[in-house]
């Protein structure tokens, strides 16, 4: 099982630095970068406080069902676009609600290119 | 393509003057509702959703995480949805042209980052792009280059001549200096050249004091309406057109104002009824049967008196219209009683 991937992306998607993120968990730069380049492990507890830290499941870190569970949009077509960010912060909820919203709007956008 | 790591203005610019070209935009205030129409794009309120959906505007924001206005792009077509209930029209209309800034900068279609599904888009990503449209609305609901050329200086002005928001219009102002570094020569020339009839019309508004009478031109000393030396440059709030008779750039009436003949192509008199077809400044003098001097000043339709001298006009003196403290009377009869029906008191 391979988490460094998704470590980097919400590091990145913070804007912070393997330094900053280190200092959150009171460990050290280098145990910290292992994990992100797959070398090493956190243990139950670190994995617990970096899941904490960026608000999402510990489940997700680790890659499972990600699609049923925490990413709801994966059923909107490829196709759509818009100027959303960080919106896995959304509760699922929420998520629920716009993919709703949009459909509604494509049905708008439909009607607008017919009339 | 990747987003670009700080706001492309150079870029903004160039499509700014697109858009001005392509929609066909003249004078100010732009109507963003007519562009939106005009190019089919589908167009929702926040109202209308949460009709739709029965749910709060609370919660569209928090869907959104947009609390003015979302768009998205399906592949076939846009469609803005954007916040009704925000009281403020001058908001809304730069909310409206912001999302609009998207389309144009081709935001949804460049950028893989605005697919939805895996939605990459980070805080400082997101700031740029914002940055961008926000730059594309303010330049084109109330371009640099025009505010310099009629010298506004007072965010009171640009409120009411491109009828944005207050808060609107203190960054306009604040941005002038940054929005010029970006403009070139040439867009300068094309918004100059695009706005002429407009800043022709804000230079040379004037107002009468006396009867509130707003009109357009270069060097009147009298009001043409009530003839008195009270004018004022600009527009005031209160003004007033006052009616007339269409006539032509040599004063000369399109249909007879007396019996509505329309053949007055020969001559200076109606052949149907005799009355002098031609709006002009009636101060001349006769010597020997002959006309030895005349004011000669080209009236507009409307004119009761002329502009240069302030004698009665040729249509004022053959009473084809009606002096200005009567018009003005009747409009605010006519005023009262919309009113009151409007209230439904009875008589």
């Amino acid at each position: 099982m391979k988490i460094g991937k998704t470590l980097v992306a919400l590091r990145k998607k913070r804007g912070i630095t393997q330094d900053q993120i280190a200092d959150i968990l009171g460990i050290k730069r280098a145990r910290y970068n292992s994990w992100e380049n797959d070398i090493a492990k956190p243990g139950l507890e670190m994995l617990d406080k970096i899941a904490d830290f960026y608000g999402v499941q510990t489940d997700f870190i680790l890659g499972r069902n990600i699609s049923d569970s925490d990413n709801q949009l994966s059923d909107i077509e490829e196709d759509v676009r818009a100027l959303a960010r960080d919106i896995q912060d959304l509760n699922s909820g929420d998520k629920d609600l716009l993919k709703d919203l949009i459909n509604t709007m494509r049905q708008r956008g439909k009607k607008a290119l017919d009339e | 393509m990747k987003v670009p790591i700080r706001a492309r203005y150079d870029k903004v610019m160039i499509n700014v003057n697109k858009f001005f070209i392509n929609e066909k935009i003249f004078d100010f205030p732009v109507d963003p509702f007519s562009v939106i129409k005009n190019n089919k794009w589908g167009l929702i309120t926040y109202s209308e959703l949460a009709e739709i959906h029965q749910i709060d505007i609370s919660d569209i924001i928090r869907a959104y995480q947009s609390e003015d206005g979302y768009t998205i792009y399906d592949g076939t077509n846009y469609t803005i949805a954007y916040n009704d209930t925000i009281s403020s029209s001058g908001r809304i209309r730069f909310t409206l042209m912001h999302e609009i800034g998207h389309i144009y900068m081709n935001h949804l279609v460049d950028f893989e980052a605005t697919i939805l599904k895996r939605s990459t888009l980070t805080e400082s990503k997101y700031r740029i792009l914002e940055n961008e449209v926000n730059s594309f609305a303010r330049n084109v609901l109330a371009p640099a280059i025009i505010v310099r050329n009629l010298q506004l200086n007072k965010h009171n002005d640009l409120v009411r001549y491109f009828r944005i928001s207050s808060s609107a219009a203190s960054f306009r102002l604040r941005a002038l200096k940054l929005d010029f570094q970006y403009l070139f020569t040439p867009f300068i020339k094309l918004q100059l050249n695009q706005f002429k009839d407009f800043i022709y019309n804000k230079t040379n508004s004037k107002q009468c004091l006396n009867c509130n009478h707003s009109f357009v031109h270069e060097i009147a000393n009298f009001c043409p309406i009530c003839g008195q030396d009270q004018l004022i440059k600009g527009e005031g709030d209160n003004k007033m057109i006052y009616s007339g008779c269409e006539v032509d750039e040599y004063g000369r009436a399109k249909i007879c104002p007396r019996c509505e003949n329309e053949q007055l192509e020969n001559g200076d008199y109606c052949k149907i009824c005799g009355v002098y077809t031609i709006n002009k400044c009636g101060s001349y003098e006769w010597y020997n049967n002959e006309i030895s001097w005349e004011c000669g000043t080209i009236l507009d339709g409307n004119a009761r008196f002329c502009t240069t001298c302030g004698h009665k006009s040729t249509f004022f003196e053959s009473g084809l219209l009606d002096s200005w403290d009567v018009e003005k009377g009747e409009r605010e009869e006519e005023e009262n009683h919309r009113l009151m029906a409007n209230d439904g008191v009875p008589f």
